[in-house]
């Protein structure tokens, strides 16, 4: 097979050309500058405190921080590893730059080998540099170099594994995010997967401890071997140790890379029989005759058995109508064109939502009955609302700019309010599912008894104003911002910050995750109003002050963020004046 | 209906235009030719509303683009040179969504939105989605989306670009349409056999000075060099050749073609090229055609931008 050569056939060439793509790239540096930080940033607290100590509890502590280090490295290089290769191969692809390289006399196994050490290269480049950080705990005692470097090893197998998996991914499947979304996927399911078997019962162990087959089959249960070998059992008498999970992983990691070489001529062909784009459009269909109650036309695409006649479906108009066109173009473009897959990301949650319960159930029984977890849980339900609102708002208006679309809207007089106006409509229609999901959940309990019905009010008063306050702020970041990944991570960047204002700005109920923890309260009684409240308190009136401040603080919010847009809306959506 | 005034943009250290001034009469088909960053582009964003200048004035329609641009958006359609496109959205959706923006009634919309497909001949793909149109097909979508709202004022920022040759052609055929309902149409491009055909009025820009701007014949008159002529002759062309060569008044003597063509510059001491034809004669040629040296816009463009003229 031509180019499976050495020389050529590991992809010089290629691996020198995207090296220096990288190192000319400020990402580059960004993520390395965030993976060192973050690492310092979350083991700085476990760090001694005190000098006064005993040598014995600064070696524990030691020990403590090297082994949160590496479940910490683990989880940044599930992270990394599908983020960084992803787009290996599936950018040659949509460049249609693929089947120039693969007329080079490099061959497949060139192209590919070449992506994947450059990938590689950049990862072992991260663990490198967590290196002088990991040395420094031999000062604390409590490990030794051979830990270190046995976790290094541990990692390096790891990586291999996920850049290789990432370049399979990338050579088979058709774009960026399913590359992405399946390297996550499989990834985490890698890492969880003993702790998967043992809740489902696959595994029976005594409580507290694991099978070693966890060990050498999850990198994560490797690293807790290193510090906790009493906690694994041997179920066989075959001699095994931690050296069985980098060996597989960086085998398997190498043979993807193989594999990928040996289809990637045949990459264009494998995408299309892997595309699920005729189900999906055909779901989509389905979805948007249900969204407009349209039941004749529903039953007559069943009929059809929209599956199969996908390519002969009759192209539906939308008409814009009297509607804000862009409202229109969001709810009827964006949704089921660019965005279309919102619908499936909701249908998944509320998938997840069900299946948490059910997984709750299995592995901690009493929980469910406990309000402790219900506001977990609708705190992290209107997390996720916050987050994605955020973004899908803060890339509507970079992707436009992006397209060339908002120059031409640019160039019409279009006015402020109609834009912001359909853009935040069009947007909270699109995700008036997932704002569903807290209500779901807490309808759900409060029937079950669980939670007090008057939580389902703070939820309604509460969670509108947050969407439209969030939707608003994203569509201001993504008027101020060029692209679509600098909007996002402006919006990440704000989204963070206010998660920390209540702390320092006694701005409780600004938060919404926040607030929602503590107004979920037990049927039995109003237990965090009443001790707001005081004893012989009207717990009624306090809920009702909340509740005013809570929509107060959201809707200023969101004045004061459209008078910002409106102040400069010509600029940034490119006009002169 | 188009008048900028020592029209000036600087970036920083890079002048794009400077004190650019140009008139542009109703129904003129103005065409700006330029090397690249020559500042066509910048010229026409102003003009569109799309870039404040840094300094001078610029009027469309009679309204300033400072202070006045709302004004401008609805007199004025606006191509770029490159064109947005939604996923998922068909040609008719297309229209429609930008006959909303430019507020056009129901009843209105659908009359114009008839009327715009039909004149770019898209109407046999009101319902293929806009991203699986060929660009010819595309660009003929964008001046179907300029026209909606009946604009006095196009501003086509090179339209023809990367087409081919039959898309060309039907973009020509109907910018001719547009001219003939009077549009005052100012359209940028590298084609410049095409814009000679188009348009009536050139403007040329080089490093953001306006070099020439006038009618196309004027440009080709000061550019045509008066002292080469071009003659043909039935048979010997080398030895007419060497017999002009070897007059005093003549600079040069070049055989062009095999049937005899030769094109001949004359000195500038000689009053005019009557010499030439007489001379040939009475060495016994058969002189068949005599004719000054023909000149394109292209050779225009040449000499202009290198500084031969201006």
């Amino acid at each position: 097979m031509s180019g499976f050569a050495f020389g050529g056939g590991f992809g010089v060439p290629v691996f020198v050309r995207e090296l220096l793509a990288q190192a000319r790239r400020t990402r580059t540096y960004a993520l390395q500058t965030v993976f060192l930080g973050l690492l310092v940033l979350a083991l700085i607290p476990l760090w001694p405190a005190s000098s006064a100590a005993s040598g014995a509890a600064i070696a524990d502590q030691g020990r403590l921080i090297f082994e949160w280090g590496g479940y910490l490295q683990v989880l940044l290089l599930t992270l990394l590893a599908p983020a960084v290769t992803a787009n290996a191969i599936v950018e040659e692809k949509e460049k249609n730059t693929l089947d120039l390289l693969l007329l080079t006399s490099a061959g497949p196994f060139a192209i590919v080998w070449g992506k994947f050490f450059s990938r590689l290269f950049g990862l072992a480049f991260l663990l490198f540099l967590s290196l002088p950080i990991l040395f420094a705990l031999l000062t604390l005692g409590g490990i030794g170099s051979d830990a270190i470097l046995v976790e290094f090893v541990i990692l390096i197998a790891y990586s291999i594994l996920g850049a290789g998996l990432g370049i399979f991914l990338s050579t088979i499947l058709p774009g960026v995010t399913q590359a992405l979304i399946t390297g996550y996927v499989l990834l985490s399911a890698l890492l969880a997967a003993p702790a998967i078997a043992i809740g489902l019962g696959f595994w029976q162990t005594r409580a507290g401890t694991f099978p070693l087959l966890a060990a050498e089959l999850s990198p994560l249960y490797d690293v807790v071997y290193l510090f906790q070998t009493s906690k694994f059992v041997a179920t066989e008498s075959f001699p095994r140790s931690w050296w069985v999970a980098p060996l597989w992983t960086s085998v398997a990691g190498l043979a993807l890379v193989m594999l990928s070489g040996a289809v990637l001529p045949l990459a264009h062909r494998i995408e299309r029989a892997l595309s699920l784009r005729r189900f999906l459009d055909a779901f989509d269909r389905v979805v948007f005759l249900l969204l407009r109650f349209r039941w004749r036309a529903l039953l007559r695409l069943l009929r059809q058995r929209p599956l199969e006649s996908d390519d002969a479906a009759p192209v539906e108009h939308r008409h814009v109508g009297t509607q804000n066109p862009i409202y229109w173009m969001e709810t009827c473009v964006n949704t089921i064109g660019r965005n279309r897959y919102w619908w499936r990301v909701n249908l998944a949650l509320l998938v997840a939502l069900l299946a948490s319960y059910l997984l709750f159930h299995a592995l901690l029984p009493d929980s469910l009955a406990d309000v402790t977890l219900h506001r977990y849980m609708v705190a992290t339900l209107t997390g996720i609302l916050v987050l994605l609102s955020t973004v899908i708002a803060a890339t509507t208006v970079s992707r436009e700019r992006e397209d060339g679309t908002l120059v031409l809207m640019a160039s019409t007089p279009l006015d402020c309010r109609t834009y912001v106006q359909g853009k935040v409509r069009g947007i909270a229609r699109n995700i008036v599912f997932l704002s569903a999901l807290p209500f779901i959940h807490a309808a759900i309990w409060i029937l079950a008894g669980v939670i007090h019905p008057l939580t389902f009010v703070y939820l309604l008063v509460s969670i509108p104003f947050a969407v439209v306050a969030q939707i608003t702020q994203g569509i201001f970041v993504s008027l101020m911002q060029p692209t679509t990944p600098r909007a996002i991570i402006a919006a990440l960047i704000l989204i963070s910050f206010q998660a920390v204002l209540p702390f320092v700005c006694c701005l409780p109920t600004f938060n919404l995750p926040l607030t929602s923890y503590y107004l979920v309260e037990p049927a039995s009684g109003l237990g965090s109003l009443q001790q707001i409240a005081g004893a012989q308190g009207n717990y009624l009136a306090v809920l009702f002050v909340a509740l005013l401040f809570s929509a107060g603080t959201q809707v200023g919010y969101t004045l004061v963020v459209y008078s910002l847009i409106r102040s400069g809306f010509d600029r940034y959506i490119g006009r002169a004046y | 209906m188009i008048e900028t005034r020592y029209l000036s943009k600087v970036y920083n250290d890079l002048v794009a235009l400077d004190k650019l001034s140009l008139t542009i009469d109703r129904g003129d088909i103005y065409g700006f030719i330029g090397p690249n960053g020559a500042g066509k582009t910048t010229t026409i964003k102003i003009l569109a509303t799309l870039l404040r200048p840094t300094s001078g004035q610029a009027f469309v329609c009679g309204y300033s683009v400072n202070g006045e641009a709302k004004q401008i958006r609805r007199k004025i359609g606006y191509v770029p040179d490159e064109f947005g496109i939604y996923e998922d959205m068909t040609v008719l959706e297309y229209l429609e969504f930008f006959a909303a923006l430019y507020e056009l009634g129901l009843a209105e919309r659908k009359r114009v939105i008839r009327d715009v497909l039909e004149l770019t001949d898209l109407s046999y793909k009101e319902n293929a989605q806009v991203d699986s149109l060929s660009r010819g097909m595309r660009q003929r979508l964008a001046l179907a989306r300029v026209l909606l709202h009946d604009p006095e004022v196009l501003l086509l920022d090179e339209p023809a670009s990367g087409l081919d040759p039959r898309a060309r052609i039907e973009i020509r055929e109907l910018l001719k349409e547009l001219r003939n309902m009077g549009k005052t149409i100012l359209i940028s491009s590298h084609i410049l056999s095409e814009l000679r055909e188009l348009c009536n009025k050139v403007g040329i820009i080089e490093k953001g000075k306006l070099l020439f701007s006038g009618p196309i014949e004027e440009i080709l008159e000061q550019v045509r060099a008066h002292d080469v002529i071009q003659v043909q002759v039935r048979e010997a062309p080398e030895q007419a050749r060497q017999l002009l060569i070897d007059h005093d008044l003549v600079k040069r003597a070049e055989v062009l073609s095999e049937d005899g063509w030769l094109e001949v510059q004359i000195d500038d001491a000689a009053e005019d090229h009557s010499f030439v034809p007489a001379l040939l004669v009475e060495h016994r040629f058969r002189l068949l055609r005599v004719r000054e040296q023909e000149i394109d816009l292209e050779d225009a463009f040449m000499k202009v931008t290198k500084g031969v003229v201006g």
